[in-house]
């Protein structure tokens, strides 16, 4: 055995790790070999000096430090170290968070029209009774009024019907027409509807006559008005033949209207956005939806042949921030149509769907370039 | 025996496994020195070292009921100990601790004298120093052979090494510390 080979086999020697036949030649070796007994010696005593240092002993207080993280902490510490913890890092990333999300809302309600129809139809609208008389005077105060012609026309058809719809007498008549305009001149709040019904089919006012007749026709379908004791029934008496027919004249009003506004105002923005909606009277339209479309005269003409094709009425317009809001009621049996013809007239988007098989879709419908 | 083995009888380990929290902290007490002073021999810093013996203890009590007893428990927590620092000392991910520099402070012993404690303190931190300065696959060997008395066999079994190994890393790490050490030796 080398001096090499004995070296790295001493501190085995001094720890007792040798089996018996390494033990007997290192041993053999070192009885010869004075610089190996040296480092043996060396070794022997850097082993001493290690067994001279002292244990550390860990820090007072440790046992409990340990066990304290060991002890299952409640769902609801827990909770709260997840939610809250570090205070200085969470608490302004939740409350930024809450902001931004207050922020989000806000720009939301701001920037889609059908949010903020919503809210504006949850709100009280304290000159708005769902009465008769106010679905008779559409707040549409932009929108031009009627050529004088259409407006006598109107005027004359109206009166005509108030005349077959009430068999009562001219007297009647005239005093209701007259307290039908003085109500509409000052827009004061309708009387109650058993009272109104009647009023609405006499003649409207000469600025309003082609809104008139079209709420008459609105009537026809929607009748919501009690039945007066001597009014006939409507679909059995030539009388609502006749209203009937001139309903679906005042339907064709609306493009001759829209002609004529054109023709008003040739140099319109052609480009302004026209919406399409409900007047927020009564129940909310089960369907709304958007047309986006390059012409709105264009538009308007196509939409009145649609309204006509279906069966389908206008039952409310008005202005709102440069945007005509017209709601129309469309029977269910030809809602599919309507919207295909919509659907037809340019991009058209259509929110919810009627829950229910009602034998009217309300449909509120914004169209826009 | 050492300091410790009594826990390992196996009543004591079917507490363990149970989750008895009275057997863990008595465990926590019977291993704590040892488990410390092996994290600050390799570390040499009193904060990190207490904080690999809390996270050495808070694993044990997550893996009792995986530990089979093969071992005893203090060559389980040795191994644990081990492990970890090895591991902290390779990842780089430390505070900047001068080596050995909070372990030459060590306090004298206040059964000495003054004198006989300022000269324990040249030589402990000579010794200390010089542990330092080991590598740490040999410093670890060290400290388990020579400081906490583990056998050869059981320093192969906590860090997973041959056993030729083990005894071959224990003499360069000896040799280094005879040449470190020479002049307080005889």
């Amino acid at each position: 055995m080398t001096c090499d080979e004995t070296r790295g086999l001493l501190s085995a020697l001094l720890d007792g790790a040798l089996d018996t036949g390494e033990r007997a030649r290192v041993e053999a070796h070192l009885a010869g070999c004075p610089d190996c007994r040296r480092e043996l010696d060396g070794l022997r005593a850097t082993t001493g000096l290690l067994a001279r240092v002292e244990r550390a002993r860990a820090p007072v207080g440790f046992v409990d430090r340990v066990m304290t993280q060991v002890r299952p902490v409640p769902w609801y510490r827990r909770l709260a170290r997840a939610l809250f913890f570090p205070l200085s890092i969470k608490l302004p990333l939740e409350a930024g968070a809450m902001v931004m999300v207050a922020l989000l809302g806000v720009y939301l309600l701001q920037t889609t029209p059908e949010l903020k129809d919503a809210t504006r139809r949850d709100s009280p609208r304290p000159t708005s009774p769902p009465t008769a008389i106010e679905r008779s005077a559409p707040t549409a105060p932009p929108a031009p009024p009627p050529p004088p012609a259409l407006d006598r026309e109107a005027e004359s058809k109206g009166q005509a019907l108030g005349r077959q719809r009430q068999p009562a007498s001219s007297e009647d008549d005239a005093r209701r027409g007259a307290r039908d305009e003085a109500q509409k001149n000052v827009e004061s709040p309708a009387p109650p509807p058993a009272q109104e019904s009647p009023k609405t089919e006499a003649p409207a006012a000469p600025s309003d006559s082609g809104r008139g007749a079209r709420d008459e026709a609105q009537k026809n379908v929607e009748s919501p008005a009690p039945p007066l004791a001597q009014e006939p029934p409507r679909t059995e008496t030539p009388a609502a033949r006749s209203q009937m027919s001139r309903s679906t004249e005042a339907r064709e009003s609306v493009p001759k209207r829209a002609d004529a506004d054109k023709k008003g105002a040739p140099g319109a923005a052609p480009a302004a956005p026209f919406f399409l909606s409900a007047k927020p009277q009564m129940a909310a339209p089960a369907v709304s939806g958007a047309l986006a479309v390059t012409d709105r005269q264009r538009a308007e003409q196509l939409l009145a042949e649609v309204i006509k094709k279906t069966g389908a009425r206008e039952i409310a317009r008005r202005e709102e921030g440069g945007a005509v809001v017209v709601e129309v009621e469309v029977p269910q049996p030809e809602y599919a149509a309507f919207t295909r013809e919509l659907a037809a007239l340019g991009s058209l988007r259509l929110e919810g769907q009627p829950t229910e098989i009602p034998p009217l879709v309300r449909l509120r419908l914004r169209i826009s370039e | 025996m050492r300091e410790g083995d009594a826990a390992d009888a196996p009543q004591f380990l079917e507490r363990l496994r149970a989750g008895d929290a009275r057997a863990f902290e008595e465990l926590v007490a019977a291993h704590q020195h040892r488990v410390f002073g092996v994290a600050l021999r390799m570390l040499g810093n009193a904060a990190e070292a207490e904080e690999i013996a809390q996270e050495v203890f808070l694993r044990a009590h997550r893996s009792f009921p995986e530990f089979r007893g093969d071992s005893r428990l203090s060559t389980w927590l040795y191994a644990i100990v081990s492990r970890l620092c090895l591991n902290r000392l390779a990842s780089g991910d430390r505070k900047a601790v001068a080596h050995g520099e909070e372990i030459l402070l060590r306090i004298a012993d206040p059964r000495e004298g003054p004198e006989a404690g300022a000269e324990r303190t040249e030589l402990e931190s000579a010794l200390y120093r010089a542990i330092a300065e080991l590598s740490e696959e040999r410093r670890v060997v060290v400290i388990l052979r020579d400081l906490e008395g583990l056998s050869y066999e059981e320093i192969a079994s906590v860090l997973s090494l041959e056993l030729g190994t083990v005894r071959s890393r224990l003499h360069r790490a000896r040799m280094d510390l005879k040449d470190k050490l020479e002049r307080f030796l005889p």
